[in-house]
C-alpha cells in the first residue's frame, strides 16, 4: 500500500516536473494578439521563437472573450506582442493582468506595443462615447499598409535581439531577406493596383483606411452608423444615396461582419460586395503577411478589372 | 664680475628669446581671430539658412494642420455624407504611383509619439494624466410584484426606484499595487462595497487584501451590475443575505503550473457575514478556499467547473459554534469565433450548502438543531442577434432548510435589449412559488455606465 502510494506520489511529482521544466528549455516563447503579428514575428525569428497567437485572422478583434485559457497561454509567455492603439482594449489588459506573468508587464522588455512605430491616421479630434467604438490614438489597422508591415518588422527584430542577443545576427539577417522580397512586393502591388486609384468603395467599418490610402481609393459611406453600431434601415437608406451620387459600385466587406446590410445596399445600387480577409488566417488560403496582400489584390484584380 | 657678465647675457638671451615667441605667439592669435571672423561670418550665413528653412517647415506644418482639420469633416458619422458626399480619410495619397515614391517611403523607420494631444505639463500640480479609470454605473427599476403590497417596507416593491448607483475607480499605485474602488448610493445609504488592492509577488503568485466580494462559487464576487438576471439567485439571498459574501480581509491566489487553467484561491476574512458567520469574539475569522478550473473544449466552447469551500464561526448562543458553506458550480460557454459579436450561449448551475450550529438551550443545556440551507439555480443566456438577448433560469432554495422558512421554486424569463455595451434594457419575469402562495413579478431595468470602465471577466 505505501509503496503504491510512494510511486504515486513520484509519479505525480515528475509529471508536475516536466509540465514545469519544459517549456524553459525551448525557444523564446512570444504570444501574439493577431495572426499578421504572429506572421512577421515567424519571418524574423524563424526557429528561434515559438509564436502564439491568441486570435485567428476570421475573428473580430475589437470583439473576443477574455477567456482564462489566453491568460494560461500568456502566462508562459517570454514575449508579448500586440497591434495596440486600443485595438484590444476590451479584453488584453485582463490577461495581463490574468496571466500572473511579471514578464508580460507594461515596461517589461517582454511587452512590446507594436504601434509605437507606426504613424496613426484618423486620430478624432474629438472623444466622446456618443461616436461609438472611436479609438482615441487613431485607426488600429495600421497592419493593411505593407509599409507598416517593414516597420513592425525592424521593431520586432530589435525587440527579439535585445531578448535573444545571441542570435540578433540571425534576427537581423531574417529581417533584411524579409524587407526585401517585402519592397519588390509592395512595388508588384502598387503596380497591380495603378487601376484603383481614385476608386470609390463602400465598407462596414473603417477597417481598411490604412489599405485605401495606400492604393488611392476612397470611401464612399460607411454601413455602420458610428462604429460599433449596427445599421438601421435609415442609415442604410442614406448610404443607399451616398452610393448613387457616388457612383459608387463596390462595396468591402470584411468577413467577419453580418452580410445582410450589405446586401441590401449591393441590391438598391447594384454594386458588387467584395469580402476580404483583414488579417492573416482570414481566410484559409492566407498564411502569410505578403500573402494576405497578394490575396487582396489578386481579389480586387478580378472584381474590378 | 665674470658670473655676473655670464648672468646678464643668459638674461638678455633669455629676454629676446620670449620676446621672439611672444612675437611668434601675437602672430599665431591674429591668424586665429581672423579664422575665427570668418567662420562667425559663416554661422551667420548658416542662423539665415536656418530661419529661413524653419519658415519653411512652419508654413508646411500649418498647411498639415489644414488637412487635418479637413478630414475632422470626415469623422462625422456618415449619415451627413450621404447628404454632401465628400471624400472620407483615404483621399489618394501619392505614394500609390512611381516607383520612388514608394521607395521614398522605406526608410522611414521612425518612433513616432502616439499621442500628442494630451497635456503633459504638471507645471500647476493639477495634472489629470494620472487620475484613476473613473466609471459611474446606473440602474434603473421599475417593479411590479402581484403579492405583498400592503408592506411598505419590502425590500422589492411595486413601483420605481434607483436600485442602486455605483462609483468606481481603477488604476496602478505604483510599480507593484494596483488599487480598486466600488462605492455604491442605494436608497439615500452610501457604502464601499470593495476596495482592495492587488499585488503580483512572483509569476502565478498574487496577493489581494482589502474589502471584496469574496470568491464563494460564481455569482458572489458579481456586482449588482453584472448580474445575469435583475436578481440574485435564492440560494445565495438565503444562505448570505442581501448583501452577499462581503468581507475584510487579506487572500492570495495561485496559478497552478499545470496544463490548463487551474487557480486557487485562500483567504482569511474577517467574518463579518450577518446571516451565516459573525462570530462573537474578535479573534474568530473566517477561512476561504475556492478552486477555479476551466478547459477550452474547443475554439468556441469552454467549460468551467468550480468548488469552493468557507468556514468560520458564528454568534449563535455560546461561542464555538461553526459555520460551514460549500458550493459548486459548472459553466459551458459557447462563442462561435467568427460570429462573436451575434450569438453567444452561456448555460450556468450553481448548487450551494450552508450548515450552522446553534448552540445550547442555556436553560437545558440541549443543543439546538444545526441550521442547514440548501438550494441551486441553472440560467441558460442566449444572444441571438448583436443586440439582443433571451434568457431563463430555475431557481430552487430549500433542499435544506431552517425552520420556518418556506421552500421556494421560481422560473424566470428575460429579454435584454443591448444597444451598445454601455448600455442595456432588460425586462424580466418571475414566477415565484413559496408553498403557502404564489407570486408574478415584473421587473423593467435601465442598466448603464459612464465612464472608463474596466472590462468584466468572462
Amino acid at each position: 500500500m505505501t509503496c503504491i502510494l510512494k510511486s504515486s506520489i513520484w509519479a505525480a511529482l515528475s509529471v508536475f516536473l516536466i509540465f514545469c521544466s519544459a517549456p524553459a528549455l525551448a525557444a523564446l516563447r512570444v504570444v501574439t494578439t493577431t495572426q499578421d503579428l504572429a506572421s512577421l514575428t515567424k519571418e524574423i525569428g524563424g526557429d528561434e521563437v515559438r509564436v502564439d497567437t491568441l486570435t485567428r485572422g476570421y475573428q473580430d478583434a475589437h470583439f473576443i472573450a477574455a477567456k482564462p485559457s489566453y491568460m494560461f497561454r500568456l502566462n508562459r509567455a517570454d514575449l508579448l506582442i500586440y497591434q495596440g492603439m486600443e485595438l484590444e482594449i476590451g479584453w488584453l489588459p485582463l490577461l495581463i493582468q490574468g496571466s500572473r506573468n511579471p514578464d508580460v508587464m507594461v515596461d517589461r522588455p517582454g511587452h512590446l506595443n507594436a504601434s509605437i512605430v507606426i504613424e496613426p491616421i484618423e486620430i478624432p479630434q474629438t472623444l466622446d462615447r456618443s461616436m461609438g467604438d472611436i479609438h482615441p490614438f487613431g485607426n488600429p489597422h495600421y497592419l493593411l499598409n505593407p509599409i507598416n508591415g517593414i516597420r513592425v518588422a525592424h521593431l520586432i527584430a530589435e525587440r527579439l535581439s535585445q531578448l535573444v542577443p545571441d542570435k540578433k545576427s540571425f534576427f537581423q539577417k531574417n529581417l533584411e531577406n524579409f524587407t526585401e522580397r517585402l519592397k519588390v512586393k509592395i512595388m508588384e502591388w502598387s503596380r497591380r493596383m495603378e487601376f484603383a486609384k481614385g476608386l470609390k468603395v463602400t465598407t462596414y467599418h473603417r477597417t481598411w483606411s490604412y489599405l485605401f490610402r495606400h492604393f488611392g481609393i476612397q470611401y464612399t459611406a460607411l454601413i455602420e452608423v458610428v462604429p460599433g453600431i449596427p445599421p438601421t434601415p435609415r442609415h442604410l437608406a442614406h448610404v443607399v444615396d451616398a452610393m448613387r451620387m457616388d457612383k459608387t459600385k463596390l462595396i468591402i466587406q470584411a468577413n467577419y461582419y453580418e452580410s445582410q446590410s450589405a446586401k441590401f445596399v449591393a441590391e438598391k445600387t447594384g454594386s458588387k460586395i467584395l469580402s476580404l480577409p483583414v488579417s492573416v488566417g482570414g481566410v484559409d488560403e492566407v498564411k502569410t503577411y505578403i500573402g494576405l496582400f497578394d490575396y487582396i489584390v489578386s481579389n480586387f484584380e478580378r472584381e474590378m478589372k | 664680475m665674470k658670473t655676473f657678465a655670464i648672468g646678464c647675457a643668459l638674461t638678455l638671451a633669455f629676454f629676446t628669446n620670449t620676446a621672439q615667441l611672444f612675437a611668434d605667439e601675437a602672430h599665431e592669435m591674429k591668424n586665429r581671430i581672423k579664422f575665427l571672423e570668418e567662420k562667425l561670418k559663416n554661422t551667420h550665413k548658416l542662423e539665415d539658412q536656418i530661419d529661413l528653412l524653419n519658415d519653411r517647415l512652419n508654413k508646411i506644418e500649418n498647411k498639415g494642420d489644414a488637412t487635418k482639420e479637413k478630414s475632422f469633416d470626415t469623422q462625422l458619422p456618415s449619415n451627413n455624407s450621404a447628404k454632401t458626399p465628400q471624400n472620407f480619410p483615404g483621399a489618394p495619397v501619392s505614394d500609390s504611383g512611381s516607383l520612388q515614391n514608394v521607395l521614398n517611403q522605406f526608410p522611414a523607420y521612425n518612433r513616432t509619439p502616439q499621442s500628442q494631444s494630451f497635456q503633459r505639463s504638471t507645471a500647476t500640480g493639477f495634472s489629470r494624466v494620472f487620475n484613476p479609470a473613473l466609471s459611474v454605473n446606473g440602474m434603473y427599476l421599475g417593479t411590479y410584484r402581484s403579492e405583498g403590497n400592503s408592506n411598505t417596507a419590502a425590500e422589492t416593491k411595486t413601483g420605481f426606484k434607483i436600485q442602486e448607483i455605483e462609483i468606481q475607480a481603477t488604476a496602478n499605485v505604483d510599480n507593484y499595487l494596483r488599487s480598486n474602488l466600488v462605492a455604491t448610493f442605494e436608497g439615500g445609504t452610501f457604502e464601499v462595497e470593495e476596495s482592495y488592492v492587488d499585488a503580483l509577488i512572483t509569476r502565478n503568485f498574487s496577493i489581494r487584501a482589502g474589502k471584496w466580494f469574496s470568491n464563494f462559487g460564481k455569482h458572489n464576487f458579481l456586482h449588482q451590475h453584472q448580474f445575469p438576471f435583475i436578481d440574485a439567485p435564492l440560494v445565495n439571498a438565503n444562505i448570505f443575505g442581501q448583501e452577499a459574501l462581503n468581507e475584510i480581509g487579506v487572500g492570495v491566489n495561485y496559478l497552478l503550473p499545470i496544463p490548463w487553467y487551474s487557480e486557487l484561491v485562500f483567504d482569511v476574512l474577517e467574518g463579518d457575514n450577518t446571516v451565516l458567520l459573525n462570530g462573537t469574539s474578535n479573534n474568530q475569522f473566517a477561512y476561504l478556499f475556492h478552486a477555479k478550473n476551466l478547459w477550452d473544449l474547443n475554439e468556441d466552447a469552454t467549460l468551467e467547473a468550480n468548488g469552493s469551500f468557507l468556514f468560520g464561526k458564528n454568534g449563535a448562543g455560546t461561542s464555538n459554534n461553526s459555520s460551514y458553506a460549500a458550493g459548486g458550480s459548472l459553466t459551458l460557454k459557447w462563442i462561435p469565433s467568427q460570429n462573436a459579436r451575434y450569438q453567444q450561449i452561456e448555460w450556468q448551475s450553481e448548487y450551494i450548502h450552508s450548515e450552522r450550529e446553534a448552540g445550547v438551550v442555556q436553560a437545558t443545556g440541549v443543543k439546538n438543531p444545526d441550521q442547514q440551507r440548501a438550494g441551486m439555480y441553472t440560467y441558460l443566456k442566449y444572444q441571438f442577434a448583436q443586440n439582443w438577448w433571451a434568457q431563463g433560469r430555475y431557481d430552487h432554495y430549500g433542499f435544506e432548510r431552517v425552520l420556518g422558512e418556506n421552500k421556494q421554486y421560481r422560473l424566470s424569463g428575460l429579454l435584454g435589449y443591448v444597444p451598445s455595451e454601455f448600455s442595456a434594457i432588460r425586462l424580466q419575469y418571475n414566477y415565484l412559488d413559496e408553498q403557502i402562495r404564489d407570486e408574478h413579478q415584473v421587473f423593467l431595468q435601465l442598466n448603464y455606465t459612464m465612464g472608463s470602465h474596466p472590462a468584466h471577466n468572462y
